[in-house]
């Protein structure tokens, strides 16, 4: 037995809308922001400066998760280099001291360690966060989608968001300046 | 976008400052710098020892001036540097706070004249002890030049007439014919031999210069074999310091102030242009002053990483004033509608990145040396060690770098001018700690080396603050004073409206 299309159940996942410019895409961010969406992106061909303001969007939390990172790395690094060369197996070199002062001879580890771990940890946490690597997103579905990689500006709108609305979220994307839209599906 | 090209409306001719506010500062100001400049240069002049002996009050004084105009010197240059930065780099950003920086590096010109007195004996003697140590060695030398030279070139004469002799004799020989063929081989070879030798004496010939160094060789010290380009240059290359950073300052300065009157892009693209040549100068001059000045407080110490080091203190703390002065102004009702926070932002990260780096630079110093261990190097670090000393060589390493490295990772410090003007002033004041670092250990063990030798002298630090107050309380009331008749922001510059609206 074959599958169609037709028989495959779908969900509205949300609608793209796309813009001619980035002037109109910014404009409209602005006027997404004042409607109250909350899960809603832009998408454009290349970065347009003070959109994440227009958006909104605050500073990025990946920061915090960073400093722990890195601070991760200094104390690995410490307390691996003290605890072997001071601790269990005192290492004297050169008469150098064999307490808190042999500090200077630990510092390159230290940093590289910091920045090693945190160069992890933005990237694993990033990957977490956006829950990449994935197969698939319903986005791919759209026509109209594939423009922000070539010469349109690409608004996406997701269901999930509390304001959205079948009828009025479209109403509203056609009023702020939307050239097109349209509704994507995801199949379950 | 739209916000971006927002124009506000600004007042032609910019916003001019109102010395008639702070009249009272000023007037302090002045008169607390000119008193305690005064009796510094009273002290420095009148109550030296001139040569040797017990210390006196103008001899420790001359380390205290070293000090205060060194601590003011890189924060002036410092602010040359980001002028010449901004332009090199064709930065937007900061236009609105460029007239700062060039007035902060317009005090340069000044700290060159209050470096007169390090031209004069009763200072430099003090300081750079190598100047009488050589100044003895060549008096010890000179009186026996002149026999020893006659002695050596009368032996040399000697010499050279008998291998004359010894040449001629095997030539006439030859030339006789009278001789068999294996005494002629014989005389050959010892007439090569005797040309040789009476060539090899002729290059040798002793003159007064090299019986000098030759005597002088005895006392076995450095400083007697590269003393020509080291001694009698000195001098003259402070004053060329002066006129290379003069002149930078000098004429960025005029062209920007220019620019105020005129508009236009013409000397605002000179100033970008030539921006990228001065930063040779800069490094060139830097590099060589603060190693003329401080690393040869003690000439047998060398460290490479020297003029990074002080280079980066200076940045940095240059940074910390400019947003100290911007505060100040804006606090006052100045540059409220051209500096933003966004200004703030950019000016804290720049403060964050050379506080990394200035940790960088002395850390890598000091690490090189504590590792390798050889004795000529740690001399520096083993003064800076020891009794007090260490804590302050502690403070430093926590004070100048991990308590406002911590601080500046917070993005919110960056973004609040009151919060980032007090990590500026902790900067500063770490940056006093550490030129002071840098220059007081060597005092009483320099001056006292003669007598009784002693690692610090309590009482002498009263004689610090005094040049401290003299030299900084001058700049001040000067910068105060070059205010006048000038906008306090480039207000005709061609992208001051780029810098206005800034976002990062």
């Amino acid at each position: 037995m074959s599958v169609t299309t037709e028989d495959k159940v779908k969900r509205t996942w949300g609608y793209v809308a796309e813009f001619d410019t980035a002037a109109s895409v910014y404009e409209a961010a602005k006027a997404m922001k004042e409607g109250g969406y909350r899960r809603w992106d832009v998408h454009s061909p290349f970065p347009i400066h003070g959109m994440d303001g227009a958006m909104g969007l605050g500073p990025s939390f990946l920061s915090r998760i960073v400093f722990c990172g890195g601070l991760a790395g200094s104390l690995t690094a410490l307390l691996l280099q003290f605890g072997t060369q001071v601790g269990l197996y005192p290492t004297i070199v050169q008469g150098k001291p064999d307490n808190l002062f042999t500090i200077p001879a630990f510092f390159p580890v230290t940093f590289e360690l910091t920045i090693l771990f945190s160069a992890f940890t933005i990237l694993f946490s990033l990957l977490v966060i956006i829950r990449l690597p994935r197969l698939h997103h319903p986005l791919f579905e759209s026509k109209l989608f594939t423009g922000f990689s070539d010469d349109k500006f690409i608004l996406s709108v997701e269901a999930r968001d509390p304001k959205f609305a079948r009828e009025g979220t479209r109403e509203f994307l056609q009023s702020i300046g939307a050239k097109q839209v349209e509704l994507v599906e995801e199949e379950l | 976008m739209n916000e971006h090209n927002s124009k506000i409306e600004l007042p032609e001719g910019g916003e001019l400052f109102d010395s008639s506010k702070v009249g009272p500062v000023k007037a302090l100001l002045g008169l607390i710098g000119a008193v305690c400049l005064t009796a510094t240069l009273i002290l420095l002049f009148t109550f030296s020892r001139n040569g040797a002996g017990e210390p006196k009050l103008g001899d420790w004084a001359s380390y205290s001036y070293l000090f205060a105009v060194t601590f003011f010197f890189t924060l002036a240059v410092g602010g040359l540097f980001w002028t010449i930065l901004h332009h090199a780099t064709n930065s937007g950003w900061g236009i609105v706070v460029r007239r700062q920086m060039e007035n902060i590096a317009g005090l340069i010109p000044w700290v060159f004249v209050l470096m007169i007195p390090f031209f004069f004996s009763q200072v430099r003697d003090d300081l750079w002890e190598h100047e009488p140590l050589h100044r003895a060695l060549v008096a010890k030398t000179e009186p026996k030049v002149a026999p020893t030279f006659e002695k050596d070139h009368e032996h040399w004469e000697h010499e050279l007439a008998a291998w004359i002799g010894r040449a001629d004799s095997a030539r006439k020989l030859v030339a006789a014919g009278k001789a068999s063929a294996g005494e002629v081989a014989q005389m050959t070879v010892r007439l090569k031999e005797a040309e040789a030798a009476v060539d090899e004496l002729k290059a040798a010939e002793p003159t007064e210069a090299s019986v000098r160094r030759k005597l002088q060789d005895k006392d076995n010290h450095l400083l007697t074999h590269k003393w020509d380009m080291y001694f009698h240059a000195s001098k003259p290359r402070l004053i060329a310091y002066a006129i290379a950073f003069i002149l930078m300052v000098g004429l960025l300065r005029n062209w920007s102030l220019t620019t105020d009157k005129v508009g236009g892009e013409k000397l605002f693209l000179r100033s970008r242009y030539w921006s990228c040549f001065f930063l040779l100068p800069f490094g060139v001059g830097f590099t060589f002053l603060v190693i003329d000045f401080l690393m040869a407080l003690n000439y047998e110490w060398f460290s490479t990483m020297w003029g990074v080091y002080l280079f980066a203190g200076a940045a940095l703390n240059s940074m910390a004033l400019l947003i100290i002065v911007v505060t100040l102004f804006r606090e006052n009702g100045y540059l409220r509608r051209v500096v933003s926070l966004e200004h703030y932002h950019l000016m804290g990260k720049l403060l964050f990145a050379f506080c990394v780096f200035w940790a960088y630079i002395a850390f890598s110093q000091f690490f090189l040396i504590w590792y390798a261990n050889i004795a000529e190097e740690t001399r520096f670090y083993l003064l800076r060690n020891a009794e007090w000393w260490n804590v302050a060589s502690i403070v430093l390493v926590v004070g100048h770098f991990f308590i406002p490295f911590v601080i500046l990772l917070w993005r919110p410090v960056k973004k609040n001018p009151l919060l980032i003007s007090i990590v500026g002033v902790w900067c500063l004041l770490m940056h006093a700690l550490d030129i002071y670092w840098i220059v007081i250990p060597e005092r009483a063990p320099s001056l006292t080396a003669g007598t009784t030798p002693r690692l610090w002298s309590g009482e002498a630090v009263i004689l610090d603050l005094i040049a401290f107050l003299g030299v900084g309380c001058t700049l001040a009331y000067i910068f105060l004073e070059k205010l006048k008749g000038v906008s306090l922001y480039p207000c005709r510059d061609p992208r001051l409206n780029e810098s206005i609206n800034v976002v990062n």
